[in-house]
């Protein structure tokens, strides 16, 4: 599946400064997965050690969270829009 | 904004871990004390227009925290901020007097509204009640790379000074320069 994937600002030093970039998979994992193999520096970022997406990464499908969906595995369909979203956090 | 003062802090009302970038070299966490840093080169364009607004949304929201997002283009080492977006502040009660924390609910729904009018997120602000415009240890930690956090200090309810930082590549904030 040909999906678009939109850059956070946070992370376009890592795709030549690109907003979009377009990805293949059936799953958001493998979209994300072959996306990072295109951007390999970005690779860190998005996941930990352990290969794990870190917590405060979030991805979404349209306007949907993949939490609320079938995470990592919720399929894809071509001209889907995935999203990378950060929280943000801060204080006194 | 937060107005059910009643709410304990729950114990899982933590934002996630911050975002650790490159080689988070802990070496150079010993800061100048007293002495800022000034980002040679990086720019927050923001109009005195912007800054009254943001003044308004502290003031507001005294005696808790207000936060939002920083809209506009970026031109180069250049932020222009074209206009700021005010986010609701996602801790919950009392937290709010010391901590904001924005969604990634809240941020997805302005990057789809923003991205039809062509503008991107160029950081956030957020205000310091009863507290200086310095960024504190966990605005540190917190951080995550590029974005500009704006900090708007609020002395007994009347917002002093805007002031702008963004992080080195050793995770350390740098004071930005702002211009009208
Ligand atoms: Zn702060």
């Amino acid at each position: 599946m040909a999906i678009t994937l939109l850059i956070p600002t946070a992370l376009r030093n890592f795709t030549d400064g690109k907003k979009e970039v377009q990805a293949e998979g059936k799953t958001v994992g493998e979209a994300v997965d072959n996306f990072a193999n295109v951007y390999p520096d970005i690779k860190r970022h998005l996941y930990d050690e352990k290969g794990v997406l870190r917590a405060f990464i979030n991805i979404f499908v349209g306007e949907t969270n993949i939490k609320n969906l079938q995470g990592l595995d919720t399929p894809l369909k071509d001209g889907d829009t995935v999203m990378l979203v950060p929280a943000i956090a801060g204080g006194k | 904004m937060g107005s059910n003062c009643h709410d304990k802090t729950r114990a899982n009302d933590h934002p996630p871990t911050g975002w650790r970038a490159g080689d988070n070299n802990k070496n150079n966490k010993n800061k100048d004390k007293g002495k800022d840093k000034v980002k040679v080169g990086w720019v927050l364009k923001i109009s005195l227009e912007t800054i009254e607004e943001i003044k308004n949304e502290a003031a507001r929201a005294y005696p808790y925290e207000c936060c939002g997002a920083l809209i506009g283009v970026l031109d180069g080492d250049v932020r222009d901020v074209k206009e700021i977006l005010p986010i609701g502040n996602e801790r919950k009660g009392e937290a709010q007097r010391r901590r904001f924390l924005i969604t990634a609910e809240e941020l997805a729904k302005v990057e789809i509204k923003i991205a039809k009018k062509g503008l991107d997120i160029l950081g956030f602000y957020h205000s310091h009640p009863d507290h200086p415009s310095r960024p504190s240890k966990y605005d540190e930690d917190f951080a995550l790379p590029f974005y500009s956090y704006a900090i708007i200090s609020v002395e007994k309810g009347k917002p002093t000074e805007l002031t702008s930082w963004v992080l080195d590549e050793n995770r350390i904030f740098i004071s930005e320069e702002l211009r009208s």
